[in-house]
């Protein structure tokens, strides 16, 4: 009886050191996990700021006022003016000529 | 005699050590066992501590914000981005480590060729153990580095404060510089604009994610500025200003002054001559400029709102008036008399002095105190803490009569544009701003009557349709407005430049609701595309306005019938 208890006991506490290293190392293991998604977090962060701060760069009014003097022949983008505002009974108008014309 | 040796047998000695080794163990058992349940207990209670401890997340979210994204991003109304930073790498030395400085003097020379080797030998040859020899470095300029093959070169991460939109919107984004620098990052403060009044908010670590929003709409921006600075050009001015405010709420869609300058490369100071010939001098803030006949509406306004005046009362516009030893007489004989409304129409000065002469000093020092002509405003720039306006200590009959037409006081275009968008919005004050306010102004305290202010827009429609602004198409819009033309004050000699003048246009659009105010401002024009020479703002600030407003109302969303 006493060897089964003293053995149990013996087992009980080598499973537990087995079981306590298994939870560090999985600790660890899932910081360095952190640590790594943190750094990948960051890189595509940062990527983001700077594809966000070009975006704004190609966007800018100054160049897209070249494109659309440069593309004219092709796109024919002209500037909006008080002319290009229609009320909705016009656009129905319009669309029903449309119709009756097709 | 007792045997000695005999055997000590103690009294039922198979009981005693029965009793004795039972206890023990039953005691070992026990205290074992509550060890291990303590210690199961208490890893148990750590794990779980962990798992639910939320400054496990707290640490997390820091080592994220920490390295990105230390000052906020600024945008504009509509979200596009004004003001960002991105990564980049410094480059610092610690010189006793190189072996061959000469390599990494010429190295260096060759990849930073607008830098003056020699500054680059100094900070070299010293004897410091580190050096700092670029602040910021492109990602190329990076690899040539290393391509150099010497050790001592080291890298440094860091942000960088960049502004995409170049030199659009620059005087009032101001600009940043590196504060305090470290190898692994370095401090960006504001230097100057939005950047440095709100150098608290940008900076602050906490919420990361917000940004600082304007009123100002980059794309309007962009438009007035490219208009603003071909119409200097065609009129051959010193530079000149735009403010666009919405009447309503006082936020400033438009803040443009010309020169500008680039704020990703801003110049270091004002010149020390004339601080308003260097690009960095924000004319539209920091200008106080005696800007005339624009001042005429608001006698008139007070006239109409105190009832000493109807719309067609007639005034006496015999002259030239004489007061105070100064002469009064307007550009033109215009009659015995004209309306009111003619006074303003044709802008005449002894019309408006004579409007002026029935309100009195007080009643008119004080309007203009109530328009905010007299103080400094809040915009939030750090500029308009030094700018005061000016206008007399004292206003006796003659400083009433040339403060009655815009003379012997000097204000700021946006004082203007706030003290015209109160006029016409309905009668309320507004104050100028510009962040972006999702909700209008609540609180209303009346400066005129909506009666008058009506009858105020009116009046300005009626100096665009047939007055002194009647020439230029406004792009089919209904728009009212004032003109003025100042002559510059001479700072050498005193009195006034005879053909140096400040030309301005002060105009609401559309005229019906009075929506937004668009202000003018051009630093000696000349319009010598005619066959004659103009200086007068119908030929000068007028056509830029009327192409402004005929390009942005649309992008306002101001169709056929206003809005």
């Amino acid at each position: 009886m006493r060897l089964i208890i003293q053995s149990s006991l013996f087992i009980l506490c080598v499973l537990s050191a087995v079981w306590a290293y298994q939870v560090n190392y999985d600790a660890r293991s899932i910081e360095r996990e952190i640590r790594e998604l943190n750094s990948q977090v960051n890189s595509v962060l940062i990527r983001i700021d700077l594809l966000e701060a070009e975006w704004a760069f190609l966007n800018r009014p100054k160049r897209l006022a070249k494109l659309v003097d440069k593309n004219f022949s092709t796109l024919s983008l002209v500037p909006i003016t008080k002319e290009h505002f229609k009320d909705p009974s016009e656009l129905y108008s319009t669309t029903e000529k449309q119709k009756d014309g097709e | 005699m007792e045997n000695e040796f005999r055997p000590i047998i103690s009294p039922n000695p198979r009981n005693e050590h029965h009793n004795f080794s039972m206890g023990d163990f039953r005691f070992r058992l026990f205290s074992v066992l509550t060890a291990f349940i303590i210690a199961f207990c208490m890893i148990g209670g750590q794990m779980i501590f962990m798992a639910i401890d939320p400054k496990g997340d707290k640490i997390r979210s820091e080592i994220i914000s920490d390295s990105i994204g230390s000052r906020k991003e600024i945008v504009d109304r509509q979200g596009k981005l004004l003001a960002t930073n991105v990564r980049v790498n410094s480059l610092y030395a610690h010189p006793h480590e190189i072996i061959d400085k000469d390599k990494v003097i010429k190295g260096l020379a060759n990849i930073f060729s607008n830098e003056n080797p020699q500054s680059f030998q100094k900070k070299l040859m010293t004897k410091k153990p580190f050096v700092w020899l670029k602040k910021t470095i492109s990602p190329g300029q990076q690899q040539s580095i290393k391509d150099i093959g010497q050790p001592g070169l080291y890298f440094g991460p860091r942000e960088m404060r960049i502004y995409p939109n170049g030199e659009i919107a620059s005087h009032t984004i101001g600009g940043a510089r590196f504060g305090h620098e470290r190898v692994d990052g370095a401090e960006i403060i504001g230097t100057a604009g939005i950047e440095l009044y709100f150098d608290k908010f940008l900076r602050e670590p906490s919420n990361k994610s917000e940004r600082l929003e304007l009123s100002v709409d980059i794309t309007i921006q962009a438009l007035i500025e490219q208009i603003l600075q071909d119409g200097i050009g065609l009129m051959g001015a010193k530079g000149g200003s735009v403010v666009l405010m919405d009447s309503k709420s006082g936020e400033i869609l438009s803040l443009a002054s010309f020169p500008n300058f680039d704020p990703n490369l801003r110049p270091k100071q004002l010149f020390r001559n004339d601080p308003a010939n260097s690009p960095i001098f924000n004319r539209a803030v920091q200008g106080i400029y005696e800007l005339g006949s624009v001042f005429k509406i608001f006698t008139v306004a007070l006239g109409l709102e105190e009832n000493l005046i109807e719309i067609d009362t007639q005034i006496n516009t015999q002259g030239p008036l004489k007061i105070g030893g100064r002469r009064i007489s307007d550009h033109k004989y215009f009659g015995p008399s004209l309306t009111v409304e003619e006074v303003i129409v044709k802008s005449s000065n002894i019309g408006t002095v004579r409007i002026a002469n029935k309100i009195g000093p007080t009643r008119l020092r004080q309007f203009y105190k109530r328009l905010g002509l007299l103080d400094k405003t809040s915009l939030e720039l750090p500029e308009t803490k030094l700018t005061v306006p000016q206008s007399p200590k004292k206003w006796k009959n003659l400083e009433t009569a040339t403060a009655s037409y815009g003379h012997g006081i000097a204000v700021s275009p946006v004082h203007l544009a706030t003290a015209y968008a109160s006029l016409v919005n309905g009668g309320y004050k507004v104050n100028p701003t510009l962040i972006k306010r999702d909700v209008k102004v609540r609180e209303r305290h009346q400066v005129i009557s909506k009666g008058t202010s009506n009858l105020v827009r009116f009046l300005l429609g009626q100096v665009v349709s047939k007055g002194t602004a009647k020439e230029s198409n406004f792009g089919g819009y209904d728009v009212g407005g004032k003109t003025g033309t100042a002559e510059k004050p001479d700072p050498i000699r005193g009195g006034y430049f005879e053909e140096k003048v400040i030309s301005t246009f002060a105009s609401v659009f559309p005229v019906a609701t009075g929506d937004y105010v668009l202000v003018v401002t051009l630093d000696e024009p000349e319009n010598n595309l005619g066959s004659e020479s103009f200086r007068y703002a119908s030929k000068t600030a007028v056509p830029i306005s009327a192409k402004i407003i005929s390009r942005v109302a649309p992008l306002l969303a101001i169709g056929k019938e206003g809005k």
